[in-house]
């Protein structure tokens, strides 16, 4: 594939930024941060033809081009209404706020955290001395160990490569062992302000400690719906032994903005995981996942809702490797398209050879709403056990015309009919959260996200 | 209220009502009867606006006005109300916000104000009694997972939240043990009145000794070959519907036969 012209500026970028990078109380990161730059420059961006990359094309991601922002830019100021409106959660749930990928304590709300749960700057925390932290960071998955995949640089893996390479900042979050934090923590990523088309690489770090419980909510939203921006981001989640975690990302950014996203997940034994994607925003939006279930007797839930209008694009990419075995996993993503949106769903579940007695369970619905919207759905199973039960099921359709017609028999206009029927399709997934009020506020957004609801 | 004059219907290629004449005023309740095929459930369809069924030539007036040029929605909020053969299950929409969604759309129609989460709560606890409807069900999607029964029970029970001046059962009794039958054809009675008018359409006599009719119209391929009182029902129930086609005789032998599988259910 070798380096291509796309990602030339990314390199000038690393080799411009590469000195104010360094941080000297973490003196391992620094290799770990030219090693991925080398092996972006080997593999370059994946192209058509790669498998993983088969309906998102990187090129489109990229669009006009974008640079990394100047060290040492004055922040842009923001306005505390601003910050509310892109909330997901109340006042008083401890947040931490980016903004243009640069941590801002003075729009955070931190001194709320209860004992025993971490919620920083993980560029603070690097720069502090952050030891402790390099076992734990840009590990390769157990899965991809046992696949021997570590040698060659892989295409599909360039933007966490880059992500690696260039991040700033992002938010380290972690949990003592046995610490059951009931409150959920938020993290707000918003753009404000961007003079030039600018690539943003916020890079997480979550360690949930064993037998600890903890939910956080993730937002990227553009407070200027205009800017064109490029958020990259990678996220790293260990979730150890008898840990609970709940993870709610939502991506709102504005119609200029390209969204592609790396989240990488370990659980450990008897623990469990619930990880939901919800698209709403953006002009183009990749967002793969995947998970390694490394310890027996885990529960793992992967839930995506995706709604898009115009010319908007959305590919949601889950692995899922079940190693261990004894292990239960379910995974359902729902798209609404409208006008002439694409969603793309490609899911694989793969079962090591070990993973006996695995329990997998995928679903992708789709509703279109217009003629010109388009789904892409690719469910894969690659099954080495023996002794395993693996379903999966894709669907993609239009609203019911029978159920269309009772509802418009008992007086509701077409109008509403579809609306009720639209949001239904979303709210019955989320019948999984157990939150009350998550569920409420999660439904709320998304409701407002649905097109205006009139005859195709 | 009603007058529908050579009304011909078809679904694709195939002509299923071939002029219908029928005529209904205010406080009347009609029976259709006839054989499965006949086009029972087809008029019923048309008559609540489904766009399966293409009318091909006639007229429907209701109140004075054109009914064909309608929607559905218009046709409900002009008090017209068809309770389905076969009611819709809708996962993930509450039957209480539907009902409410659907109440406050028809008063906007007539010109009354949106009722409030209290008010409607009162009318909807009163009227769930009148059928023996589970109150537990109105919290659930709409028909989700409700058995047979409960279905058709839920369909009276939106009739009398919704109080429509011109309501089409449509094989209401299908599917339901005597005392269901019982219940909601109790239910069916209360709402008769001199200012709403119904059509009863069924394939057996059974449900008719509990919602007795002022006329009866037997239908037979896409039309109304006889008219009568309530005692045509009772003829029908003995004679069968294979005196309707001489030349099939034997081959129409199937509705006596289903009709003797339901009375013994009764027992």
């Amino acid at each position: 594939m070798g380096a291509n012209t796309l990602a030339e500026p990314f390199i000038e970028d690393f080799a411009r930024a590469e000195s104010a990078l360094r941080a000297p109380a973490s003196p391992w990161l620094h290799p770990v941060r030219k090693a991925a730059v080398s092996r972006f420059r080997e593999s370059g961006f994946p192209g058509r033809r790669d498998e993983e990359w088969l309906y998102t094309s990187v090129a489109r991601v990229l669009g006009a081009g974008f640079r990394s922002t100047p060290a040492g830019a004055p922040p842009p100021a923001v306005a505390a209404g601003a910050v509310a409106r892109a909330r997901l959660l109340g006042a008083e749930a401890p947040l931490i706020v980016f903004v243009n990928g640069a941590f801002r304590r003075e729009l955070s709300r931190l001194e709320a955290l209860p004992d025993g749960v971490v919620l920083e700057s993980l560029g603070a925390a690097l720069a502090a001395g952050g030891g402790r932290l390099e076992p734990r960071f840009a590990r390769r998955l157990l899965a991809e160990e046992r696949l021997g995949a570590g040698a060659p640089p892989r295409a599909d893996e360039a933007f966490a490569a880059l992500n690696t390479a260039l991040f700033e900042d992002g938010v380290l979050f972690e949990t003592a062992p046995k610490r059951r934090a009931e409150r959920p923590v938020e993290i707000l990523y918003l753009t404000a302000g961007v003079a030039q088309p600018a690539a943003i690489h916020p890079r997480n770090l979550f360690v949930i400690g064993a037998e600890s419980r903890a939910t956080l909510v993730e937002t990227y939203a553009s407070i200027d719906a205009g800017a064109a921006h490029l958020t990259n981001a990678l996220t790293e989640v260990w979730i150890e032994p008898g840990a609970s975690f709940e993870h709610y990302k939502i991506a709102r950014e504005g119609p200029a903005a390209a969204h592609v996203a790396a989240q990488r997940t370990r659980q450990g034994a008897r623990s469990s995981y619930a990880t939901w994607f919800v698209a709403l925003g953006g002009r183009v939006v990749r967002n793969e996942i995947t998970l390694s279930i490394e310890g027996e007797e885990c529960e793992s839930g992967l839930f995506g809702i995706y709604v898009a209008t115009g010319e908007r694009h959305v590919d949601n990419h889950t692995l899922i490797h079940h190693v261990a075995p004894r292990c239960h996993s379910r995974e359902i993503y729902k798209g609404i398209l409208a006008d002439r949106a694409t969603g793309v769903f490609s899911g694989k579940i793969h079962v090591h050879q070990d993973a006996q007695k695995t329990d997998a369970k995928q679903s992708n619905d789709n509703l279109l709403l217009s003629d010109g919207a388009t789904a892409n759905t690719r469910p894969r199973l690659e099954i080495y056990a023996d002794d395993v039960r693996c379903t999966h099921g894709a669907t993609v359709g239009q609203l019911d015309a029978a159920a269309l017609f009772y509802l418009r028999s008992r007086g509701l206009s077409l109008a509403e009919a579809r609306e009720l029927l639209t949001r239904a399709f979303a709210d019955e997934l989320f019948l999984q959260i157990e939150s009350l009020e998550l569920r409420a506020r999660l439904e709320g957004l998304v409701h407002a996200s649905l097109p205006a609801a009139g005859a195709p | 209220m009603l007058e529908i004059k050579g009304l011909k219907a078809r679904v694709e290629d195939k002509e299923i009502l071939r002029g219908i004449d029928l005529a209904i005023r205010a406080g009347e309740v009609h029976a259709l009867m006839g054989p499965n095929g006949s086009g029972k459930s087809t008029l019923a369809n048309v008559l609540a606006g489904r766009e399966d069924f293409e009318v091909t030539a006639g007229t429907v007036t209701y109140d004075g006005a054109d009914l064909l040029a309608c929607s559905p929605e218009e046709r409900a909020r002009k008090g017209i109300f068809l309770a389905f053969q076969y009611p819709v299950e809708i996962p993930g929409v509450n039957n209480t916000y539907f009902l409410k969604a659907a109440l406050n759309a028809l008063r906007e129609a007539r010109g009354e104000p949106e009722l409030d989460s209290v008010d409607f709560l009162q009318l909807v606890r009163e009227r769930v009694k009148l059928v023996g409807l589970d109150e537990t069900l109105l919290q659930r999607p709409v028909n989700a997972g409700f058995s047979g029964g409960e279905k058709k029970r839920n369909e009276i029970f939106q009739m009398a939240v919704l109080e429509p001046r011109f309501a089409i059962l449509d094989e209401t009794d299908s599917g339901l043990d005597i005392d269901a039958l019982r219940s909601v054809a109790d239910g069916v009675n209360r709402l008769r009145s001199p200012a709403r008018a119904m059509l009863v359409v069924t394939h057996y006599e059974r449900l008719l000794e509990y919602i007795v009719p002022d006329f009866v119209h037997v239908l037979h391929q896409g039309r109304i070959v006889r008219s009568g009182g309530k005692e045509l029902a009772r003829e029908l129930e003995e004679r069968g519907y294979a005196w309707l086609d001489g030349a099939s005789r034997n081959g129409r032998s199937a509705a006596p036969a289903e009709k003797s599988a339901a009375r013994k259910s009764k027992g």
